[in-house]
């Protein structure tokens, strides 16, 4: 007669013949999601973020010759764009 | 969709092909990962890796294998790895075990995990023969959790393990007698071997 313990050891060996496959937490994808959302950036989106970046640069730039063309007009004491305070107060008097 | 499709829209980054990626193969990811590390919270947080993984290097992906085989292959690596460094972070708990007394020791170490697919009736057996499994070489779980476990087949293993298929056969062959090992002498001293190397 076989040692119970071998009979017992063969019966556990099979006790993975039925097994189904565990399904994962719907969750999971929210979560994978969220990561992919910090570290993914669509192709397509490139070039409208390459155009938005394009854009405000040349607003920059616009408003900045703007600036520098009023210079003349600009108010005492910062005029030329001098940070040198200029006493131009005698008009008080 | 077909995996050929589905790998040219992952590509272009098309966003909802990536939810279809996700729902055809997050249950063997998990499943697979869960085989490996028993544990369901390991076994989630390794999927969300294994995705995010794929995503990253879809474009690397030359098409050699299949895009299943391609996915189980970062799944194993992953669970490998983290099973590696869980290890790492036990031994540093060594000096705990040193002190615990003679008796405490002497008691089997057969860890409560329930896989949630087994039947009710199987669920005491399996058990044990999950704590057999996680005492096998590391080549010799995976090939046993990829094919018993995840259902693959010899041929399917081989080309997840990189390996012929005759090399697979030796090796599932090798590990079931391992585990009959293991389990005739958890059964006769109700004490089980630490490792099987």
């Amino acid at each position: 007669m076989e040692d119970p313990h071998i009979q017992k050891a063969e019966h556990t060996l099979q006790s993975l013949d039925t097994l189904k496959r565990a399904h994962a937490p719907d969750f999971l994808w929210t979560r994978i999601e969220a990561r992919l959302a910090e570290r993914y950036v669509n192709p397509k989106y490139i070039w409208r973020l390459a155009f938005s970046m394009a854009l405000i640069l040349a607003l920059n730039v616009l408003a900045v010759n703007h600036t520098l063309k009023k210079g003349d007009k600009q108010p005492t004491g910062i005029r030329n764009g001098s940070s040198e305070y200029i006493d131009d107060s005698s008009y008080l008097y | 969709m077909n995996d050929q499709a589905l790998i040219e829209a992952l590509k272009s980054g098309d966003r909802s092909a990536f939810k279809v990626f996700y729902e055809t193969y997050a249950d063997r990811v998990y499943n697979t990962a869960l085989g490996l590390v028993q544990n369901e919270d390991d076994a989630r947080d390794i999927t969300q890796e294994v995705f995010v993984t794929a995503f990253e290097n879809i474009r690397h992906f030359r098409q050699e294998a299949q895009l299943s085989t391609w996915l189980y292959r970062i799944t194993v690596s992953q669970s490998l790895d983290f099973i590696k460094a869980k290890k790492r972070k036990k031994r540093g708990g060594g000096m705990i075990r040193i002190f615990k007394n003679k008796e405490d020791r002497s008691m089997p170490d057969v860890p409560h995990f329930a896989h949630p697919g087994v039947l009710l009736e199987q669920q005491e057996n399996a058990r044990i023969l999950f704590a057999a499994v996680q005492s096998l070489p590391d080549n010799q779980k995976v090939a046993f959790t990829l094919h018993k476990v995840e259902g693959l087949s010899y041929q399917e293993v081989a080309d997840t393990m990189n390996m012929s298929l005759s090399a697979v056969e030796s090796l599932l062959h090798r590990a079931k007698q391992n585990l009959k090992k293991w389990l005739e002498n958890y059964y006769k001293n109700e004490s089980p071997p630490q490792d099987i190397t």
